[in-house]
């Protein structure tokens, strides 16, 4: 049972954090606006969430314009994406074990 | 533990959500359904008024031509209408945005089979008026098939039912069985569809 637990990865135990990390699994880019309307959270508790993912080195950050306006956009590093896969296995392997 | 079963599922949902559009609504399948078997009704009326030679014959009919070729448009007209009513209202019900990713994604996809077949079947109208009824229904299943990537994966049936009624329906030369073809694709198989859907989809 400890090995199991040892592959959770502490970064991922947040609800908003694992829904960031989902959809750019299966996403290239995504910008702010479509994150925060997908996941049904406010823009201050967002940023704080990829923030922290950003400090990993999870996530990546693009800032353009469009037009006049910044968009800000987020793609998931293959680090990130490797790391996330290690934390899947290892809640399937933790439910499995039960 | 039941935490990590939540999360799973969490991660299930969001991956699907955020790569699908999933505000399809059945009801978008059952009007167009219908539309087009009224069209196909007024299409039979006004073919048999002559003996249905005419209908083998469109180049040389053109009044016959002109009559389907607004029928048709009339039924796409009111279909895209309604489909795009029941659409919005399904995402607006879903807290999802109509214009989103997942939706421009999926128009994107199905827009170019569709597209494709539509100046393909422009080109017919001109050269070989009779095997229209057949690429409408070639084209269509394909964009539905391409386009079922991008939202419930399901309708991916709808679209090998509307190939296979085209391909058949080339190879008919009976216009009677023609249009019979056309209303099994465009009318019946989109009510059937849309039943299925809107009972599996919508009451969620």
């Amino acid at each position: 049972m400890k090995n199991l637990i040892a592959g959770i990865n502490k970064s991922f135990e947040n609800r908003i954090r694992l829904g960031i990390m989902s959809i750019l699994m299966v996403n290239d880019w995504v910008d702010f606006g479509e994150l925060k309307e997908t996941l049904g959270v406010t823009d201050g508790n967002l940023a704080s969430h990829i923030t922290a993912l950003e400090k990993e080195k999870y996530i990546q950050v693009r800032k353009a314009f469009i037009g006049k306006k910044p968009n800000t956009s987020f793609q998931a590093t293959s680090e990130g994406k490797q790391a996330f896969q290690a934390h899947l296995n290892a809640l399937e392997a933790l439910i499995k074990g039960m | 533990m039941k935490k990590h079963i939540d999360d799973l599922n969490e991660i299930r949902s969001m991956m699907e959500r955020s790569s699908r559009f999933i505000s399809l609504s059945g009801l978008s399948g059952i009007f167009p359904g219908i539309f087009a078997l009224i069209g196909a009704f007024f299409a039979y009326q006004r073919v048999s008024e002559n003996d249905g030679s005419a209908y083998l014959n469109l180049s040389s009919n053109t009044d016959l031509l002109a009559y389907l070729v607004k029928d048709g448009l009339l039924v796409l007209f009111f279909s895209l209408i309604f489909a795009f009513y029941f659409t919005a209202r399904q995402a607006k019900k879903q807290g999802v945005s109509l214009w989103g990713s997942t939706s421009k994604r999926l128009l994107f996809n199905m827009a170019l089979p569709l597209v494709t077949g539509g100046l393909f079947c422009i080109i017919l109208l001109m050269q070989a008026p009779h095997l229209v009824d057949a690429a409408t229904l070639v084209f269509y299943g394909l964009a539905v098939i391409n386009a079922s990537k991008y939202t419930f994966d399901d309708i991916r049936y709808l679209g090998y039912v509307e190939v296979v009624l085209g391909l058949l329906c080339g190879f008919m030369d009976e216009w009677r069985l023609g249009i019979l073809f056309w209303a099994l694709g465009f009318g019946v198989a989109h009510i059937v569809y849309g039943i299925v859907m809107y009972k599996k989809y919508d009451s969620r």
